[in-house]
């Protein structure tokens, strides 16, 4: 059975495609456009390259958003939910995409963690020679 | 759930036992197998750096070379004696052809950027 729910939906520039601490579980994959993600205002993120895949977090993990995305130009986007094991079986690429998706942010946030640690061991150590 | 985690078509597996302090993987280097713990411990290091501690049995790792292609980008050593992990030499294509490992892949993904994302978040605060 499938049980994947899929449509499709452009936005103009401007337009909130998700809310921060809402309790939205849908995932995206971008078809056309540009797409930023703000924390507190500020942009972490954004992307243009079509077939991106974007809050696959809320998705997978039932969590709330963690951040706003919204669109900075018109841009077309198709969103699914459903169950992950329909994904896979029904949408094999789609869960590729959010493979290789989860990998890529988890290499970024891994490197941006050790910057931090190095940062923090160089403190440390100029601190202990003082 | 180690048994069903392994795939038996299209892709080679095998299993392997290290000791403490055994190199599974380095870093820099071009392989693309990836990982899974039968029983033991594994250290993931960068450079000199622990980053992380693989002790979950069942738990997939060293997969970001294969998803992403390019050299790995940590060394996995092994934490302790008789530590006994699977080697899968496969491809994304056949890592979405099977179900359970496709499906544990994607949310050990998600869980590791969200802890990742949490400590970075927490560092940040600190700094």
């Amino acid at each position: 059975m499938n049980s994947v729910y899929v449509s499709k939906k452009t936005y103009k520039k401007g337009d909130i495609i998700a809310i921060e601490g809402e309790n939205t579980t849908d995932c995206y994959v971008l078809l056309s456009g540009w797409v930023g993600i703000f924390k507190n205002k500020i942009k972490v993120d954004d992307f243009n390259i079509p077939g991106t895949v974007f809050g696959e977090i809320s998705f997978l993990l039932d969590k709330r958003r963690t951040a706003h995305i919204i669109a900075l130009a018109e841009s077309e986007v198709m969103s699914f939910r459903g169950d992950v094991e329909d994904i896979i079986r029904n949408y094999p690429n789609i869960a590729k995409k959010i493979l290789v998706s989860l990998a890529d942010k988890l290499r970024k946030t891994t490197e941006n963690f050790v910057l931090v640690i190095d940062e923090d061991i160089q403190q440390a150590l100029e601190g202990s020679e003082q | 759930m180690i048994s069903n985690s392994v795939p038996s078509d299209a892709t080679r597996s095998l299993k392997k036992t290290f000791n403490r302090g055994a190199i599974i993987a380095r870093e820099g280097d071009e392989s693309k197998e990836i990982f899974i713990l039968i029983s033991g411990r594994i250290a993931v290091y960068k450079k000199l750096l622990k980053v992380a501690e693989i002790v979950e049995q069942g738990a997939v790792f060293g997969e970001i070379s294969l998803l992403l292609g390019g050299k790995r980008n940590n060394s996995l050593i092994a934490a302790e004696d008789n530590t006994e992990v699977f080697i899968l030499n496969t491809t994304l294509d056949n890592i979405v052809k099977d179900q359970q490992l496709c499906k544990k892949l994607i949310y050990d993904l998600a869980n590791r950027l969200v802890r990742t994302t949490e400590t970075l978040a927490m560092l940040d605060m600190e700094l």
